[in-house]
């Protein structure tokens, strides 16, 4: 039955499976004999697909978008896609029929017979870490082993594979080492995250009975007890049908042999364990409390009138300790040699930074034509100026830049001087001195920047810049910076992060 | 008469279907003429870069999954919003908290802080995007007044910093008004102005003063998810990508979209310029990072491998440009070589979802911040 794909059959039909189409294979996709049926709406036969597009009916793309699969979930399709390439007979991961009793916890309480009974069914299709971390970096070309493993854990957690016979939590699970000794399997198609999206409190409930009456060897957990009180309590008026569809579900289970029903409860497990795990149940239950971290006392800090600064202009500004820390740092006045040199090497960076403005100008000062970087800056602030000021800031600059009797007209062509005028007259918007804008800022990038670098006043101030250094460190404490005591009024010994306590 | 007319027209509309994937054809036809050389062949020459990051601080304090971060230009600052309704600034270096504002809805999509480090902006499915003043309005850098500048105009607005809600919403502004709920904003090279991205398709530059509506880009259909400015200042450029997998550049003085390229085979998330301003990345739901040139008006790099399944939130270059980094939903941040196109490393740390990642303005750390509540800034 199983059809032995070529290696470029199977790449076509992974390409299919991303553009957006589950496929249904001749072989059987999981050895399960569970109740659940793949659903149809979603698989397309592949010969089925191959007639369509041969006849020219139908655009593989044209197919896809008639699915059912969320717009959104591409990575879904990708992960769907590599899990159907896994479960390929001969190119996939290999499988091997576990033992049974190698997996059931002694502690289980299963009568003799039944266990002698196991011993000859296996565990179809269980797969060890090993093989899937060497699987997945075959297919997948990935080099680091740690890599794959954190793919092997991010397939577990979205709930394509789970591990057998495992206390696990979805939230904090981890695939560490490529060696593992842990056993997993395929989830079944049907509970794939594309396919059944939001599961029902009701199911959970009804599953979690399930769990109650036979946990299968995986004991209840204090998470899962909780839940069930939590849903007793919200979905008491419907607790009879929940109990019904859970006693019907299990006399029907147990009329099928012992390996599906073990593998039909590790299925139930997984999708529950992915679908609601421990943090989900967390979000709903938690009191807004952490917000109260290490700086609760800091708006009393900040209320108090700790200024230190002799630069603060306002002396009435609050300051966050940060803000007091940096502005009491020894700073210098000059520019760093980083600073410094990238200044040298692009135009843009010397005018992003205020220094480098400062340094510009002064050069710009000696060959008389400042007035260009002052133009620039205003036209600069123009353009993203506040409505209320945009009349007034037109008209200044127009009058002290632009127009001829002004107090320091720039160094712009006639033909541009006169289109500035002519949009003056038609619109006034704040693009309207950009001819003149990209005029000068070409000037001075080719003229004035020119003679920048090699300029004396660089040079010297490229000598005086300076290379932070550490802060420097007393024996045993926090160098000086770090120690907020500094800034208390002499005469106190008190610890500012505690608050003032007496005023 | 319906039915012939329905059948003309449904006839003429497939004939128009047609006609323009003709026309896309030729013009990739003409672009393909025009090729010289492949970016990750040019960067075979250069020498590797190694990248190595650690996590140096790890910012806890949100009760919920973290949505969007903006640094602050003094390199120290950062904001923070997540999903239940908090926004938060930090001090990252001391790894504190600053100042917290409460929203009355959830889901802060957006966050930004104004350049003089005076405001912060943040909007999420309130349809609303609302500017706040923050604590301790920065002076210049250096630490003394500048006074010759002409860019930088503290607003002066301070307020105790203050856990109650009541005072800080008394002083908020609300800015931007959409239909539909605000994906991304940041402010132009001033406080004075917002550019808002939203779930109605368009886009929006906004007068924070007036809170009036100066320019309005309309082009795209379907939710647009990111937005980003021009860096230059001279720039008059903006980009923005949507679910539709296209990515547009608009002239904000015409209000036009200038370009617009649709290679991508998913909803893109995030859109980021290249430092000279000339280029730019986009990260998308289909698990690729593409970078775009505007001189060269096509797709010039993809950056995928094919053990990378998980979509990207958030992409974002290093100063130099050399190196993008990708925030991934497989919980990884990937590093990649922007030249050579190979990953460089990927740093795992994250629990959930890295939802946000930002470069510092100079360029020594990034941060980014993930569904697992936390923000880890690396170095």
């Amino acid at each position: 039955m199983s059809k032995k794909l070529s290696q470029e059959a199977l790449r076509t039909q992974w390409q299919k499976a991303l553009e957006g189409v589950l496929l249904k294979r001749p072989t059987d996709l999981i050895v399960d004999n569970s109740t659940f049926d793949l659903n149809d709406g979603v698989i397309i036969d592949i010969k089925d697909l191959e007639d369509q597009v041969e006849n020219g009916k139908a655009d593989i793309s044209d197919i896809a978008i008639n699915l059912k699969h969320p717009p959104r979930q591409s990575v879904y399709t990708k992960l769907s896609a590599l899990l159907v390439e896994m479960q390929h007979a001969t190119e996939g991961v290999q499988t091997f029929r576990q033992n049974f009793r190698a997996l059931r916890d002694t502690s289980c309480k299963v009568s003799c017979k039944e266990r002698e009974r196991n011993q000859k069914d296996g565990v179809p299709d269980a797969f060890w870490t090993t093989e899937l971390i060497r699987w997945l970096k075959q297919v997948l070309n990935i080099e680091c082993d740690l890599e794959a493993c954190h793919l092997a854990t991010m397939l577990c957690k979205t709930g394509y594979i789970y591990p057998c016979n495992v206390q696990w939590n979805a939230v904090n699970f981890k695939i560490s080492e490529p060696d593992g000794n842990m056993v997993f399997r395929y989830q079944t198609p049907f509970y794939w995250p594309n396919e059944s999206q939001f599961p029902l409190d009701q199911d959970h409930a009804s599953h979690l009975l399930m769990r109650e009456a036979n946990n299968h060897g995986i004991p209840m957990d204090e998470y899962e007890i909780m839940c069930l009180s939590r849903l007793k309590k919200v979905l008491k008026h419907q607790w009879d049908c929940i109990t019904q569809s859970a006693l019907t579900q299990t006399s029907f289970l147990e009329g099928c042999c012992p390996s599906d029903q073990y593998i039909n409860a590790w299925q139930n497990y997984a999708f529950w364990r992915v679908r609601r795990p421990p943090a989900y149940y967390k979000y709903i239950c938690k009191a807004e409390s952490c917000l109260n971290g290490p700086n609760r006392n800091f708006p009393s800090f900040t209320e108090t009138s700790i200024v230190p600064s002799e630069n603060d202009k306002e002396k009435k500004t609050a300051m966050s300790p940060s803000k007091i820390l940096t502005s009491s740092c020894k700073r210098s006045t000059g520019p760093y040699k980083l600073q410094c040199k990238a200044w040298g090497m692009s135009f843009d960076a010397l005018l992003k930074d205020e220094l480098g403005q400062l340094t510009f100008e002064k050069h710009l000062k000696k060959e008389f034509s400042e007035e260009n970087l002052a133009f620039y800056l205003d036209c600069i602030y123009l353009r993203s100026a506040p409505l209320k000021e945009l009349e007034e800031l037109i008209q200044s600059i127009f009058s002290e830049f632009i127009s001829p009797n002004g107090a320091t007209p720039v160094n712009i062509d006639t033909q541009t001087l006169n289109a500035v005028k002519a949009e003056m007259k038609t619109k006034k918007t704040r693009f309207v001195f950009d001819l003149a804008l990209e005029h000068i800022y070409k000037l001075m990038k080719k003229d004035s920047y020119k003679r920048f670098p090699s300029s004396k006043l660089f040079k010297e101030t490229l000598e005086t810049a300076i290379v932070p250094q550490k802060p420097e460190k007393e024996k045993g404490k926090l160098p000086k910076i770090w120690r907020l005591s500094q800034f208390l009024t002499k005469g106190k010994e008190e610890d500012p992060e505690r608050g003032e306590n007496n005023k | 008469m319906a039915n012939p007319k329905a059948g003309s027209q449904s006839t003429s509309i497939a004939e128009l279907r047609k006609e323009a994937d003709q026309l896309r054809i030729k013009l990739n036809e003409d672009r393909k003429n025009l090729d010289d050389a492949k970016l990750f062949e040019m960067g075979a020459k250069p020498d590797i870069v190694n990248y190595q990051a650690r996590c140096r601080r790890i910012l806890k304090g949100h009760s919920s999954k973290v949505l969007d971060l903006d640094w602050s230009l003094d390199k120290r600052r950062i904001v923070s919003s997540s999903q239940d309704g908090k926004v938060l600034v930090w001090d990252c270096f001391a790894a504190s908290k600053e100042q917290l504002i409460s929203l009355p809805t959830t889901w802060v999509n957006a966050c930004a802080f104004a350049p003089s480090g005076c405001s912060i902006a943040c909007g999420g499915l309130d349809n609303k995007c609302c500017v706040f003043p923050v604590n301790a309005c920065s002076y210049s850098n250096s630490g003394s007044n500048v006074a010759g500048s002409a860019t930088i105009r503290p607003s002066g607005a301070v307020g105790p910093s203050d856990v109650c809600s009541g005072s800080i919403m008394q002083q908020r502004k609300v800015v931007a008004m959409h239909t539909s709920y605000i994906s991304a904003c940041s402010f132009t090279h001033s406080d004075y102005q917002i550019l808002t991205a939203s779930g109605d398709g368009s886009c929006a530059l906004w007068d924070v003063e007036s809170s009036q509506l100066l320019q309005s880009f309309h082009g795209h259909q379907s939710d647009v998810m990111d937005a980003a400015l021009n860096p230059m200042e001279t720039g008059n450029l903006f980009i923005s990508g949507g679910c539709d997998k296209r990515a547009c550049v608009w002239d904000m003085r015409t209000a036009k979209c200038v370009q617009s390229f649709q290679t991508h085979k998913s909803d893109i998330n995030s859109v980021r310029w290249f430092p000279t301003g000339e280029a730019f990345a986009t990260g998308s739901d289909d698990a690729t990072i593409r970078m775009y040139d505007l001189r060269a008006d096509r797709e010039i790099a993809c950056y995928e491998k094919k053990s990378i399944l998980f979509g990207i939130n958030s992409v974002d270059f290093s100063v130099s440009g050399r190196i993008i980094f990708g925030a991934y939903n497989d919980y990884l941040v990937h590093v990649w070589d922007t030249i050579k196109g190979t990953k460089i490393n990927s740093l795992l740390g994250h629990e959930n979802r890295v939802s946000c990642l930002k470069m510092s303005p100079d360029g020594t750390a990034f941060c980014s911040g993930s569904w697992d509540t936390t923000l880890r800034v690396w170095a």
